[in-house]
């Protein structure tokens, strides 16, 4: 259970850094369509069709953004019941929080563009929290690999208290 | 050796991640929606009485009422009346030559996308047939602003089936009102429109006085083709020579799922919305006007003088260049501001023949967007008045009332909605009331945050769809259906038929 939740975490963590490099991607091929003369406009990024180089950052941002991450941190969530690392449960519900706004910022851009700007620093914290997430719980596990004495899931959860 | 208490544990979770594996599997099998029928979606509300703001009901039960049933293929255009106008219509799937630009696979009518514009005049009794030569998915014609009897509406499994390869069918109607419309198939159609299933149609007044005067008269097809912004099917601007000082008419025909912004060089009119033509129009300068996806909008130029041209903006990329041949185009730098056509024009009481203020109807169309599940695909879909499709309410209504009703986009997203078979006043729009020319539409972008008071008479018996015509919001659950009492279709849509209208 540790283990998967460790990979789950840095799975999030990851993730957020796709995110970053995708929607980079997709910026810097929408000002290359344009300087080439290309119009982007409400027809064409509706028409899923944009023909630019960064086109798919746009898919992956959407994909990754609204679908995987979200799944993961539900996952990890639901996994850190299982998990007897003091600290498991609160990062985890941390990251699922902030996964959570991050979706809600990132829907809600296009209306209120201001909003972009959380959306990029909140990105950061994502990638924080899943971080402390990661290496809270591997902590506990080396810590409980290391003691030679009582049952492992009691020991983590002394060395954690 | 695992300890009892391990066991007992793993135990525990197991149970756990298999109800909950379960459950979630009963969740997810129930969103599943098989072969359905539009008469088992939502129910009606059609129990509002007069002056009650009811928002449309849901829930279960059958959605019209069942005494003195009409099947919506019954509802059509007189079938002893000869044709004024006949048009014989071949859907093809092949290559789209597109001049000045690349050639994109797509799909054809009569060879070409867009398809040959159909002209009638107000009254002609235009009959189409639409063969289907090879477009695999089937395809349909839907006559996108005009008001069909709703047998020739062309929207697959609600009032036809989609013409398989090999067949045919043949709409009937009476063109009654003059303007610029358009055809496109409503069958898979966030896919078949896209990719060119589609054509324009004007039918001209009867009396030419009945229209703002023009010199002459072009037609500004747009449409985005792998990529490639379009005018008339060309990526290129379109030249018009005129005589100086004379007025060219742009009938604008937004056939893209997203708003077009057109403006011009030089100040211009907005002489029709959605074929409708706009009392007393005033000169735009400086402003730009938006066209919704699906709706339409004519504007007028004065021909500039003798060796210069002025070039009118038509969605962004493209422009019509109107004037001398030869003289250089002017360039038409965006304007920053946007016509509001809530106060544009004259009022004119006599247009609308009844009053929208005393509805026998009144509903809501609130849309917003949640995670989900839509016949089993998750995603982050788009909700009516909360509730996620199917389950989404069907307004019902009878011939004869006068339905109000408040379109309100609490989505972050703007959504071109349009009603089937219907034209719609636009009354207010957040409770500021139109104080110029009838704005009438068939397509209304609303904005994140607006909502809009509309009002229809409900003079067309059928089922309509009401939809988003940014086409993958209406296969992501922006859609639900106008049902008139007594109407009713055997029609379905599913995997069975093949019929999947969005």
């Amino acid at each position: 259970m540790q283990k998967l939740y460790i990979g789950l975490a840095w799975t999030v963590a990851g993730a957020v850094v796709v995110q970053a490099a995708a929607i980079a991607f997709a910026f810097g091929g929408m000002l290359n369509l344009v300087s080439e003369g290309g119009v982007v406009d409400k027809a064409l990024l509706e028409s899923y069709q944009a023909a630019g180089v960064g086109e798919p950052g746009l898919m992956i941002h959407g994909i990754v953004g609204g679908m995987v991450i979200p799944l993961v941190a539900l996952v990890l969530l639901i996994i850190s019941f299982f998990v007897r690392v003091r600290g498991a449960k609160l990062w985890a519900a941390i990251t699922f929080g902030l996964v959570a706004l991050q979706v809600t910022l990132g829907f809600s851009i296009t209306d209120v563009p201001y909003l972009g700007l959380i959306h990029g620093a909140n990105a950061l914290a994502v990638v924080a929290a899943a971080s402390i997430a990661a290496l809270r719980v591997r902590r506990g596990r080396l810590a409980a690999a290391s003691a030679p004495t009582a049952g492992e899931e009691a020991t983590s959860d002394a060395v954690a208290a | 050796m695992p300890s009892r208490r391990d066991l007992l544990r793993f135990g525990a979770v197991a149970l756990a991640v298999v109800t909950a594996l379960g459950a979630g599997a009963l969740a997810w099998s129930s969103t599943l929606l098989g072969e359905y029928s539009v008469m088992d979606m939502g129910a009606g509300g059609h129990g509002d009485g007069a002056n009650t703001h009811g928002t449309a009901a849901s829930g279960t039960g059958t959605a019209a009422g069942t005494r003195g049933e009409v099947d919506v293929t019954e509802l059509v255009a007189d079938p002893d009346r000869p044709a004024d106008v006949r048009v014989d219509l071949v859907a093809r799937a092949e290559t789209i030559d597109i001049d000045g630009g690349r050639p994109v696979e797509g799909f054809t009518v009569n060879g070409t996308s867009p398809g040959p514009e159909i002209r009638a005049t107000e009254g002609d009794l235009v009959e189409v047939t639409l063969e289907n030569e090879s477009v695999a998915a089937g395809a349909t014609l839907h006559w996108h602003g005009i008001d069909v009897p709703n047998a020739a509406d062309g929207v697959a499994g609600i009032t036809q089936d989609a013409v398989p390869v090999g067949g045919r069918f043949t709409y009937r109607f009476v063109a009654e009102d003059a303007g610029t419309y358009w055809y496109h198939s409503h069958q898979v159609s966030h896919d078949q429109v896209l990719r060119g299933l589609l054509g324009a149609i004007v039918i001209d007044p009867a009396d030419p006085a009945d229209a703002h005067p023009a010199d002459l008269d072009v037609t500004a097809v747009l449409h985005v083709y792998g990529g490639q912004h379009t005018l008339n099917g060309g990526a290129e601007d379109e030249r018009v020579a005129a005589e100086p000082g004379s007025t060219v008419r742009v009938r604008v025909v937004n056939t893209d799922s997203g708003t077009a912004a057109v403006w011009s060089s030089s100040p211009f009119r907005v002489v029709a919305i959605d074929g409708r033509e706009v009392n007393q129009p005033t000169d735009v300068d400086r402003e730009r006007l938006l066209v919704p996806a699906g709706g339409r909008a004519d504007v007028t130029v004065t021909v500039p003088p003798e060796g210069s041209a002025l070039r009118l903006r038509t969605g962004g990329a493209r422009s019509v260049v109107v004037g001398d041949p030869s003289a250089p185009a002017p360039s038409a730098p965006q304007p920053s501001e946007t016509l509001d056509l809530l106060d544009y024009g004259t009022p004119d009481p006599t247009v609308i023949d009844f009053d929208p203020t005393e509805p026998d109807r009144s509903y809501e169309y609130a849309i917003g967007r949640r995670p989900g599940l839509i016949d089993g695909r998750p995603g982050y879909f788009w909700t009516i008045n909360g509730r996620m499709f199917p389950d989404v309410p069907m307004f019902g209504v009878a011939e004869g009332d006068v339905v109000a009703m408040r379109i309100r986009n609490d989505s972050g997203e703007v959504h071109p909605m349009h009603l089937h078979g219907h034209h719609v006043v636009v009354v207010a729009r957040d409770g500021v009331a139109t104080s110029g020319s009838p704005w009438i539409i068939d397509s209304l972008d609303v904005h994140p945050g607006e909502s809009y008071d509309i009002a229809f008479l409900a003079d067309n018996p059928g089922i309509w769809s009401d939809h988003c015509h940014t086409l993958q919001h209406a296969v992501d659950g922006l859609i639900t259906h106008v049902m008139y009492e007594g109407v009713t279709t055997p029609f379905t849509i599913g995997p069975e038929s093949g019929n999947r209208p969005d």
